[in-house]
């Protein structure tokens, strides 16, 4: 079974609705049930056949003498040793629940990988155990020794295995440099993959480098190599359903973290509150990235909150039909910025839309009853072993230029001290013919910083007819 | 008005009229026979003999079953004439020969219930008639008529309301579904009038379940549109105990018209049910919000800006108070049931 090698990015899980239906930006390694499914469908259906008829390597040679498949495989040579399959149990169990790749980083058997390989047990330390597997067959326990949730890294130490460290490159490749990425994907045996590394995303919060090449369940946690057999990278994520768009967390992160963690492994509670702590870190940053006056963008007459910063995503769309009786403008934006922490909880990101109406043919009855129904959106998303329920507080006030109803609600975290998930929606009172409904929601975050956030986002509101 | 003596009974050569009437078992007279009785003549037999002066065809009757005696000083005696149910007066089983009143009461013979009236016998006085218009107001018909007409009124009001651009579909959809439920409704209660009191009463049923539903949807608006007004906190659980509310009336409304039930009785009966349903609603409601993290309660209608009554408050004293926010999310975490994951919180 493939499970829960990989990192959720959807934004269709984070607290709030999902309106990002043009663009998908999903970036998961594999797992979601449906992911699940066709993947192992492709391992079954797929790649039998070619373990089948796969070329013999002389037979490859033969066929493409190219150098880039021998440079794979010398680099694949190299590093195999430093390389194990991660594979965590249930309880007792001897078959895995979900399973990554690590890589040494440093003597004594200390193994890097992406903290979602291990969430589960980070989260449940009595619930699960790890092993690890070299690519010859042999297994040993393993322990976590740290994490660093903000890049999702983890540090793992096999108490009988210390290959030798892999080492790693100062700076990322340019752009166009040929690379390889390394991992067990699919539980289908240790494999290199080779693309090209594309440089840092653009436009994201927290730092990544694209590559493009194949990076799939499993793989998760696995060392990104340039040709010389130097990590610059850790695998980490791709976007579903898309060809080749994956991610790597920058490997100055992962030189960070192991230069941090102690020699052996911390107390449960003691790593719990090293997560809270970054989580909160997160969100300082984010809100922090924040600061300064707020970008706006107009519609019918009102002005709105827009691109907040570099990192923060945007889309909209309008009713193209003039005969509609309410012309809606709608603009979703996103920061993406949510931090997996475990299964169903994701902290510390940013999401707004706004929806905006106008009419020309309905009266004020029909149009404020369509404004009412309009971008409600109240559901929410989160799951009770996460989260409390919500406390809200809704109250007429006066913005800049026009009346609006405020909605606040907020709830706490359960188990991460002093982090909260804001929604606000807030409905414009003013108009008859115009009007717009705006959701902001807020996961994760400490109180008053985020309270200070969106007290600036309505105040950056306006009516300008 | 149906009985009558030309002169007063026992005095001389007295004529008298006694009414014998044949009862359903709702009370309603179905059929009534006139016996002559004078000086010459004081009694008469009951029985399904064609001998007997009443005819009653029930064949828990015997051919002569009861003889009734006038007496001179009026009163209606019966005596058994060796039956082999007897006579059932006040739901005691008789078999005497001769002596048991049954002037003005029900008595049963076999199982046919017979009320016997002479002209002694005390007349309620006449009821008076205020029905003076043809059209009048309080009649059945002209109440359900109305509630109706209310009821499509209302319903085209929200199908416009709701802007759809293919309104009539919208209107009809929404009035055939609800037509079904409230034809449901009526005939349910019709069919209990029919069981107890023998009449269908569909009219008044229909007028009394339109009719509260009507009023029960315009209080709804009218609580939210005041909401809207005052900008006042919405109470979440208004709408359960404004159809609580709506019920215990419709249901005290039908109960009077389908049950021969006194009005003490009928209005405890019409609260009990849609009291414990009203709280049983609340309960549950209150227990799936404590720990439904999901649930935003408050759902704010808008309303054209003309309808505002109260001035809206400032940014900074909504965020001011906004901070009490904190400890009333922390304190809702805290009153979670216990998980059935890891459910340890954080304190």
């Amino acid at each position: 079974m493939f499970r829960h090698i990989s990192r959720f990015r959807d934004p269709s899980r984070s607290l709030g609705p999902s309106y990002s239906r043009g663009r998908t930006w999903r970036m998961r390694a594999a797992a979601l049930a449906m992911t699940a499914a066709t993947l192992a469908a492709g391992s079954a259906v797929g790649v039998a056949p070619v373990a089948a008829q796969a070329p013999t390597p002389a037979s490859l040679n033969a066929a493409v003498p190219a150098a880039t498949s021998e440079n794979a495989r010398d680099v694949l040579a190299r590093v195999r040793p430093s390389i194990v399959q991660i594979k965590g149990f249930f309880g007792t169990n001897t078959a895995h629940e979900f399973h990554g790749t690590g890589f040494a980083v440093a003597d004594g058997g200390v193994f890097m990988t992406n903290y979602h390989v291990v969430a589960r047990k980070v989260q449940h330390p009595t619930k699960y155990r790890l092993e690890y597997r070299t690519p010859d067959g042999t297994t040993g326990a393993l322990e976590v020794l740290g994490v660093d949730v903000r890049h999702d890294l983890a540090i793992v130490k096999a108490a009988d295995h210390a290959p030798t460290p892999l080492t790693f490159v100062a700076a990322e490749p340019a752009r166009g440099t040929r690379a390889y990425s390394v991992g067990f994907p699919l539980d289908v045996g240790l494999t290199i993959t080779e693309g090209v590394s594309n440089g840092m995303v653009e436009e994201s919060f927290e730092p990544r480098i694209h590559y493009s090449g194949a990076i799939n369940g499993g793989m998760s946690g696995g060392p990104a190599l340039d040709a010389a057999g130097n990590v610059f990278g850790v695998n980490v994520s791709h976007y579903r359903f898309q060809q080749l768009v994956s991610f790597l967390v920058p490997g100055r992160h992962a030189e960070a973290l192991r230069a941090m963690v102690p020699a052996a492994p911390p107390l449960p509670a003691a790593l719990d509150a090293a997560i809270a702590s970054q989580a909160r870190a997160h969100s300082a940053s984010l809100i922090g990235a924040l600061a300064g006056p707020l970008a706006t963008q107009v519609a019918a007459g009102y002005v709105l909150p827009g691109k907040l910063a570099p990192f923060v995503q945007c889309n909209a769309s309008g009713t193209p039909d003039p005969n509609q009786p309410v012309q809606s403008v709608r603009i979703n934006c996103q920061t993406k910025a949510g931090l997996f922490l475990q299964s169903g909880l994701q902290s510390g990101d940013l999401s707004f839309s706004h929806s905006v109406l106008s009419t020309e043919k309905l009266d004020p009855w029909r149009f404020t009853n369509r404004l009412s129904w309009n971008g409600a959106g109240f559901a929410a998303s989160g799951q009770r072993q996460h989260v409390g329920p919500f406390a809200c507080r809704d109250r007429s006030v006066k913005l800049n230029g026009f009346d609006a109803a405020l909605t606040l609600c907020t709830r706490s975290y359960r188990k991460l001290a002093d982090l909260y998930d804001f929604i606000l929606v807030v409905k414009s009172l003013n108009g008859t013919q115009r009007g717009f409904a705006s959701r902001l929601t807020m996961t994760g975050m400490e109180f008053e910083p985020a309270m200070a956030f969106i007290q600036r986002y309505v105040a950056a509101m306006e009516w300008k007819p | 008005m149906n009985a009558s003596a030309t002169t007063l009974p026992g005095v001389g050569e007295t004529r008298t009229t006694v009414l014998v009437e044949v009862l359903d078992r709702h009370g309603h007279v179905r059929l009534i026979e006139r016996i002559q009785l004078d000086g010459a003549r004081r009694t008469f037999t009951i029985g399904r003999s064609v001998d007997a002066d009443v005819v009653l065809d029930d064949e828990h009757v015997a051919p002569l079953h009861a003889r009734v005696e006038l007496t001179a000083d009026g009163r209606l005696l019966a005596g058994d004439l060796g039956t082999v149910n007897g006579i059932v007066v006040d739901g005691v089983r008789r078999k005497d020969g001769g002596g048991l009143l049954v002037g003005g009461t029900p008595f049963r013979i076999g199982r046919t219930q017979v009320r016997l009236r002479s002209s002694a016998d005390p007349l309620a006085p006449e009821k008076a008639d205020r029905h003076e218009h043809r059209l009048h107001i309080s009649s059945p018909a002209t109440l359900a008529g109305l509630a109706v007409l209310l009821f499509l009124a209302q319903e085209s009001y929200t199908s416009w309301l709701g802007a759809p651009r293919d309104l009539m579909t919208a209107f009809a959809s929404a009035v055939s579904l609800k037509a079904i439920v409230v034809a449901g409704w009526v005939a349910a209660w019709s069919l209990l009038s029919k069981i107890l009191i023998g009449d269908w009463r569909w009219l008044r049923h229909l007028a009394v379940a339109l009719g509260i539903a009507i009023a029960a949807t315009a209080i709804d608006a009218v609580v939210t549109m005041a909401t809207f007004a005052w900008a006042l906190p919405s109470w979440r659980n208004a709408s359960i105990w404004t159809s609580v509310v709506a019920l215990a009336v419709a249901l005290y409304l039908h109960l009077r018209n389908a049950a021969p039930l006194p009005r003490g009785r009928a209005m405890a009966l019409a609260a009990i049910a849609p009291l414990l349903l009203g709280i049983g609603t609340t309960w549950f409601y209150e227990r799936l919000a404590r720990d439904d993290v999901r649930r935003i309660a408050t759902q704010t209608r808008i309303f054209p800006p003309y309808l505002r009554l109260r001035p809206a408050e400032t940014t900074d004293a909504f965020f001011k108070t906004a901070v009490s926010l904190r400890v009333e999310a922390d304190s809702g975490r805290k009153s979670m049931s216990a998980d059935d994951g890891d459910g340890t919180t954080a304190d």
